[in-house]
């Protein structure tokens, strides 16, 4: 029989599980709201021990034991805190952060980021919504890790309108998005395609802007385990009012039933 | 701590020497004072430049109900969700609300400048951003020339007053935080008045104050002062009311409704 099921989308899996292999044992890492939180708690979930960093000021060492709705949910990890601070202090301490992971609505090939964009991706209505702390860590990151979940490929574009955040100079940019994982500046690439009708897509954008594909190596897709816990993840998430979780676990795909 | 004996006040209290044209902080970064927020609208205060750090749907309810005359935030959405926030978008849409945009850390910034006696602050590299290129700083954030370099710099900001969340506090006006400290410092140094809004009242903290009597006028005893937002260690967020403020979009009556809900839910709590 032929129906409409809802499955976890399998592109969100393999991009939450690839970027949960880059947070480092031990490194230190700034996250963002929204996604990159997604993504520690997968690399929690696997056992990777690591420090993530939030603007409020405050460090943690471990998982907390309820995912928090957002960065801010400050009731969400009252016991796993092994450092609190100001806000500035969280600035000042941003370079020598092992990486900082975020959130990017729409992103262009220099790493140019609007983080909340609303209305439509090319000439949006409303400038933006602001960036919080986006920018400040943005400009102080040695490594900066950006996660876009969009199905729509225009979200990467040649340039970003209404700028919230920009890496400095000579930093590290790496996105990670649907289809594979592309390296952003001076001379951005397509570094992994993962081997999906998503990384076709990803391809096809990049090569309609103009960026070397050529060299990209064929990304593993997401383990069982991975799997696993990339679902659990975007389960609790949605349990805890990510609507973007939602939509990742309801994602319709025409099956037999 | 010298004890300088101040007066325990009522938020009602604390409100009403709120005047239009004043310029008020209603923190904290993360966890926002929606006892402050509502008690402004309940006082139909009108004309205030509203500065939040994190503007979300608070500001979006001064916007609402008439209480800004200008915003300056980092954002302004819906945490939760994240979401947007209707009424904010369409009042910057509609150009009927002057918005002085800052990046978190440039705010923060602005308050070190206004509290070390400063006209301005070196900043944030912003270059390349839409902060300086479309002017949506309102003029605060500059670029300069000086003899070590070129530099970005916020202009100081003073609130007249500042409400500041703590957890507990001494009557004499010690606070202590047990969330992030976030801009809650800074902000009191910089403010022309701080009125902390507390938990709980002690007799005396167990460990040194994070905010200290000398920087405060008044305390308000509050329990439940952030909600729906939670309180570290006190009570969670409110995830389902935060869902439910998107459905209140641009009507006032549910917005009314909703606001009436939050503000049963404190009594209740107290």
């Amino acid at each position: 029989m032929k129906g409409c099921v809802s499955m976890p989308d399998a592109g969100v899996i393999d991009v939450l599980a690839r970027a949960s292999r880059e947070i480092d044992p031990g490194s230190w890492n700034f996250i963002g709201f929204n996604w990159p939180m997604l993504v520690s708690r997968v690399a929690r979930r696997a056992g990777t021990p690591f420090v993530e960093v939030f603007e409020a000021g405050v460090a943690l060492s471990a998982a907390p034991r309820l995912l928090p709705s957002s960065t801010t949910d400050f009731h969400a990890y009252p016991d796993e805190t092994c450092w609190r601070g100001s806000s500035r202090d969280v600035m000042a301490m941003t370079r020598r952060m092992d990486a900082v992971w975020l959130d990017a609505s729409s992103v262009d090939l220099a790493g140019h980021v609007n983080t909340f964009g609303a209305g439509p991706v090319v000439r949006p209505t409303l400038r933006s919504a602001g960036g919080g702390g986006s920018a400040d860590v943005a400009a102080r990151a040695r490594v900066l890790r950006l996660i876009n979940m969009s199905r729509q490929t225009d979200r990467l574009q040649a340039q970003v309108e209404h700028v919230t955040a920009r890496p400095q100079a000579g930093a590290d940019v790496r996105l990670f998005c649907r289809g594979g994982v592309v390296e952003l500046g001076d001379s951005p690439k397509l570094t992994e395609i993962f081997d999906s009708p998503d990384g076709e897509r990803l391809e096809r954008r990049l090569v309609q802007l103009g960026v070397d594909t050529s060299l990209a190596s064929r990304s593993a897709p997401a383990t069982r385990s991975e799997t696993e816990d990339s679902i659990q993840v975007l389960q609790e998430a949605a349990a805890r009012g990510y609507r973007s979780a939602e939509r990742a676990l309801s994602s319709p795909k025409k099956d037999d039933i | 701590v010298v004890n300088r004996r101040l007066a325990l006040t009522t938020l009602e209290s604390a409100v009403a020497g709120i005047a239009g044209g004043d310029v008020v902080y209603i923190g904290n970064f993360g966890a926002q004072l929606f006892s402050v927020g509502h008690e402004l609208i309940r006082q139909q205060k009108r004309g205030l430049h509203i500065i939040a750090p994190s503007g979300g749907i608070l500001v979006d309810e001064l916007i609402a109900e008439g209480v800004t005359a200008s915003i300056t935030v980092s954002h302004c959405w819906n945490p939760v969700g994240p979401a947007p926030t209707m009424n904010f978008r369409d009042a910057v849409e509609g150009g009927s609300l002057p918005v002085r945009e800052l990046s978190f850390g440039t705010l923060c910034d602005a308050l070190a400048a206004a509290a070390g006696g400063h006209p301005f602050m070196p900043t944030t590299d912003l270059g390349g951003t839409g902060y300086l290129t479309e002017g949506r700083t309102g003029g605060l954030v500059r670029e300069l020339e000086t003899p070590f370099g070129r530099v970005i710099v916020v202009a100081a900001i003073s609130p007249d007053v500042a409400f500041l969340h703590v957890d507990h506090a001494t009557t004499d006006g010690d606070g202590w935080l047990r969330h992030p400290v976030a801009d809650a410092k800074v902000a009191a140094q910089a403010a022309h008045r701080t009125v902390l809004v507390t938990e709980e009242i002690v007799a005396g903290g167990p460990s040194v104050a994070d905010i200290p009597s000398l920087l405060v006028s008044a305390v308000v005893h509050h329990p439940g002062g952030v909600m729906p937002d939670g309180a570290a260690g006190r009570y969670p967020r409110d995830i389902a009311r935060y869902q439910g403020y998107a459905a209140v979009g641009r009507d006032r009556g549910l917005l009314a409704s909703w606001r009436d809900a939050v503000d049963e839910g404190v009594r209740q709590h107290a």
